[in-house]
This record gives structure tokens, sequence and C-alpha cells, in this order.
């Protein structure tokens, strides 16, 4: 029993220390002029989607719930929120080229439908985000069509 | 009198209305020939990449990202092509340890499928040029 106790209060010592582990928040930025749903004409049912299902990883008007704001939680977070913008920032989106444009809509085409995206682990805690087949086929269709049209 | 008069009427009027609803060819239409690998690219690809990209491979992210497959069995439209061997051209090239194609840790296992400079040089200009040639395509 003593063990345990000790054992007990060394996790929980070893949970506050993490706490103090220096980690760079990935910024947030709300207003972004090259903004993906801004520049584009779409319906607003796909807007509502990218936003509610999309948005957190790949633009940079993230919202950080509280979990994501403990560590080693915290960490996990930041990391798939700056890989997701590095892969694809929807807010930097009339940045790039045609031809990278046209790149991103069918890679984001083939994730959607494949199911890679989104992550099943943020779907985890965003029963929202959560897509159904419809939803799916919905926005491959679109985002194909976008991307013959480019 | 009347009848014969009404019937060419309708007959008339039926050929205005078909000529307003004829469905027009579209001006540009995709290419129906196939898309097709040469055999010195062929090759490379067979040694180096089809462990992941194609159909039968089991890793489900590559075969997403890129299937080779695909290319030649008409799964991919024109302008997929072109996107693909846009990201070849890059991928094959990159300096950056975590995108180069084909992966660090993949080539750590199989040394002998990494790409020799002349492999990477063929790759490069078989996917620009193939790229251009869509391209041109397209655009007529």
């Amino acid at each position: 029993m003593k063990k345990v106790k000790i054992a007990i209060k060394i996790l929980v010592i070893f949970f506050i220390l993490i706490q103090f582990y220096p980690v760079e928040k990935p910024a947030v930025k709300s207003e972004n002029k090259n903004d993906f749903i801004s520049t584009n004409k779409m319906p607003k049912n796909i807007s509502k989607i990218l936003k509610t299902s999309c948005y957190d990883c790949h633009s940079n008007e993230t919202t950080f719930p509280w979990y994501s704001k403990v560590a080693p939680i915290k960490w996990l977070v930041y990391h798939d929120i700056n890989e997701g913008r590095e892969t694809l920032n929807f807010s930097n989106w009339n940045t790039l080229s045609d031809d990278d444009k046209s790149d991103a809509l069918f890679d984001i085409a083939d994730a959607i439908k494949e199911g890679e995206m989104p992550l099943n682990i943020y779907l985890f805690k965003h029963s929202e985000a959560k897509l159904s087949k419809a939803q799916r086929e919905k926005l491959v269709s679109w985002f194909e069509g976008l991307a013959e049209e480019l | 009198m009347k009848n014969v008069t009404k019937v060419l009427m309708i007959v008339v009027v039926t050929f205005i209305i078909s000529s307003f609803t004829n469905i027009k060819s579209e001006e540009k239409y995709e290419a129906i020939t196939t898309f097709q690998i040469p055999e010195h690219i062929q090759k490379i690809f067979k040694n180096s990449c089809y462990g992941c990209h194609n159909s039968d491979s089991k890793g489900k992210k590559s075969k997403m990202k890129f299937n080779i497959d695909k290319m030649t069995n008409g799964k991919y439209s024109q302008k997929k092509i072109a996107s693909k061997l846009r990201k070849i051209a890059k991928l094959v090239n990159d300096t950056n340890e975590k995108k180069i194609m084909p992966p660090k840790k993949f080539l750590n296992h199989y040394p002998d499928k990494a790409l020799s400079e002349d492999d990477k040089k063929a790759i490069t200009e078989w996917a620009n040029s193939q790229n251009e040639l869509i391209k041109s395509e397209l655009n007529k």
C-alpha cells in the first residue's frame, strides 16, 4: 500500500512538472485574406463541414479545448496541428500556384474518399466532425469538380 | 388542307425546338487514349516504387496518394495524371528527408531500391515532358 502511495505521488509530481515543459502553441489568426472559403464559391453545407471537420488542423483558425492545454495531450494536439498546417493550410490557399492548388484538391478528395481524413484521434473528441457517407461523397465530388475546373 | 397544315406546323415546330435542345458536344474533351508508361520508366517503378504504389500494396496511405495502376487503367483523369506527374518530379528530387521518395526509412531496409542519379533524371524528364504534353492537350 505504501509503495502504491509513493508511486502515485511520483506520478502526480511528474505530471505537474511536465506542464512546465516549454512548447510553442500554434498561432491562431482569424482574419486570413487568402482563405479557401472566402476566395472560392461553395455551397454553405460544404463550408460548414470544412470549418467543423477540417479547419482545426488545416487552418489558422484553430480552437483549443481545455484538455489541449494539458500536457502530454497538449504535445500531441500541437503536433497534429503543426503537421496538418504544414501539409495543407486553407488559410493560405490563395497563395498557392494553380498547379499546387490542383495537386492539393486531388489529394484532399482522395484523403476524404479513403477515410484517412479527418483523423480518428480528432474524431474521438470531436464527434460533430464525423463525416457521414453522404457527406464524404458530396465533398469528394465537389473537390474533384474543382480540381478538374482549375 | 387544315390537317396537312397542322402536321406541317408540328414538324416545323419540332425542328425548331430540337435545334435548341441538341446537346452541344464539348469543345474540349479529354484525350481518350489511355496513358502509357515507357519501358525504361516502368523498370525503375517496378524496382523502387511498385511495392507501395500499386493496387496490391498493403500501404493504404501510399496507395491513396499515388497508384501507378490507376495512371494506366483510366482511373485517373488527365488532370489528375498531370498532378501526379508533377508530384513525382518534385518528390524524387526533394531535399527534405521527410518528403523524398522512395522514403528514407524504406531505403534503410531495402537499399537496392534507391534511385540512382540517372534514374532520377530519367523520371524527372519523363514526368515533366508528359505533364507539358497533357497541359497542351487540355488547353486546345
